[in-house]
């Protein structure tokens, strides 16, 4: 585990310093690496494809600007990339523009909000997600009304119908559990390059 | 809080789903800071959840990049490598031909690879196994936490029932009511003036409409409050203001939020202190 974190740090290390000298390497390879999820997190809280993208572009637009205020010391650039993309979409939601166009939009247009991790959603990484799909549907449906959904603690615990303690408890196990799954996971994937490689 | 309970908590997680209040976040901040154990695993939560939100990733339509490019003053510079690129594809090394050695290099190198293989699945089986305990254990520990709460409640409940201060004031259904059965009763303690009410039987009152206890006190009726008969462990008793003298107890269904006086038609259950 340690190994791979530093590894995962070193290259998040390169990328940030990249973005903090302006080079537009950092923008390409950041969009290349993280515009997908970012999307997926934006979608579901907008829920329209031509909004999600406009939010997606300033998302990133506010991430190049912003960079030099990211501080490593406080958490990892995904987490303070994932709430700048999490806050425009909200405060798109909040703006008069959204809500006059949501009343006269039929409700094909938008994304459903039901959308389970189980079905049909497009891929970005599927090697990543098969391991990732072996997580317990309790716990998928834990992260996906607290993050994905947006839910607070007790509306969560409402929806699920269980305890509010609950709700804080199962989010550890959910990711505990989740990162038991990537940590079996990783030796077997370089291995297999280097196998392939002859 | 320890080190350790406060990770177990769930809080860093909490944290890193943007649940928390700016104080509680502060305060993941300044622990994270002092406590390099916290650190690290706020970002190994970090790192698990970032995989987890790469792994559902949905590519944005195409041209996203290229408005961004466009937004950040590189023009069209990069508009050809929108949405084209794979994350996460390690370039395959060119392969070796021919010379003896390559081969017994090869061969060396994936001998000590399936060694390493099995190594590591048996250290991963391991490792399994012990986060598969810890998180038993933390249900476990969870489970006896509610079971305890749920005892102290019952004890108390219990501590009222065995008080030979405590009169049992039984309702019966009556009026309309009567043919259903239903009772409820009152816990009436004169001693340190209290009481509690006992919903029992009483059924879910209807839609927009909730019971209202009444004690009777020579004659007129005196209000002692509204309660709902969702009837767990939390409410099997529920403690009722005290009314000093009453000779009677009774429910009536009001509308949501009671009444003033009571709707006597209304009255489900009735019972004399003796």
């Amino acid at each position: 585990m340690s190994d791979s974190t530093t590894t995962m740090q070193a290259g998040e290390e390169q990328l940030v310093s990249l973005l903090q000298s302006r080079n537009d390497k950092g923008l390409i390879l950041l969009y290349e690496n993280y515009s997908a999820a970012l999307y997926h997190i934006v979608l579901r809280i907008v829920r329209r494809e031509e909004t999600a993208q406009e939010v997606l572009q300033d998302t990133f637009v506010k991430i190049w600007k912003q960079s030099a205020t990211y501080d490593a010391g406080k958490g990892r650039l995904f987490t303070w990339m994932s709430r700048i993309a999490k806050n425009t979409a909200i405060d798109k939601t909040r703006s008069k523009n959204f809500k006059a166009s949501a009343k006269t939009d039929s409700m094909e247009n938008f994304v459903s909000d039901n959308t389970t991790f189980s079905t049909d959603l497009r891929l970005g990484d599927s090697g990543l997600r098969r391991v990732v799909g072996q997580l317990d549907e309790k716990y998928h449906e834990i992260i996906d009304y607290l993050y994905f959904k947006d839910f607070t603690q007790s509306e969560t615990s409402k929806a699920l119908g269980i305890p509010l303690g609950t709700v804080k408890s199962r989010s550890r196990l959910a990711l505990k559990a989740l990162r038991a799954l990537l940590q079996n996971e990783q030796f077997t994937l370089p291995l297999f390059f280097i196998l392939s490689g002859f | 809080m320890k080190t350790n309970e406060y990770i177990e908590s769930g809080i860093l997680e909490l944290y890193v789903f943007g649940k928390l209040t700016p104080a509680e976040e502060q305060e993941v901040v300044a622990r994270a800071a002092q406590d390099p154990a916290i650190q690290q695993e706020l970002s190994r939560i970090e790192i698990a959840f970032e995989q987890y939100a790469l792994a559902y990733g949905i590519p944005p339509p195409p041209g996203t990049l290229a408005g961004i490019l466009r937004e950040t003053g590189f023009g069209s510079g990069g508009a050809a490598t929108d949405g084209v690129t794979t994350p996460g594809a390690a370039p395959v090394p060119p392969s070796n031909s021919g010379s003896w050695w390559s081969y017994l290099f090869a061969g060396l190198l994936i001998a000590s690879a399936v060694g390493a293989y099995f190594y590591n699945n048996e250290l991963n089986e391991r490792e399994g196994e012990l986060t598969e305990r810890t998180e038993q254990l933390a249900t476990l520990q969870n489970d006896c936490d509610e079971v305890r709460a749920e005892n102290a409640r019952l004890e108390s409940t219990l501590s009222v029932f065995r008080n030979t201060d405590y009169s049992n004031i039984k309702m019966n259904a009556t009026g309309k009511y009567e043919e259903n059965a239903y009772i409820a009763s009152v816990f009436y303690n004169p001693n340190d003036r209290t009481a509690y009410l006992d919903p029992l039987s009483l059924p879910q009152p209807p839609t927009g409409k909730q019971y209202q206890l009444w004690a009777i006190v020579n004659g007129a009726p005196v209000d002692m409050g509204v309660f709902d008969t969702q009837i767990n462990t939390d409410t099997l008793l529920q403690q009722v203001p005290y009314i000093a003298e009453a000779q009677a107890f009774a429910v009536t269904i009001e509308d949501e939020g009671g009444v003033e006086s009571p709707t006597l038609e209304e009255m489900i259950v009735v019972g004399n202190v003796s």
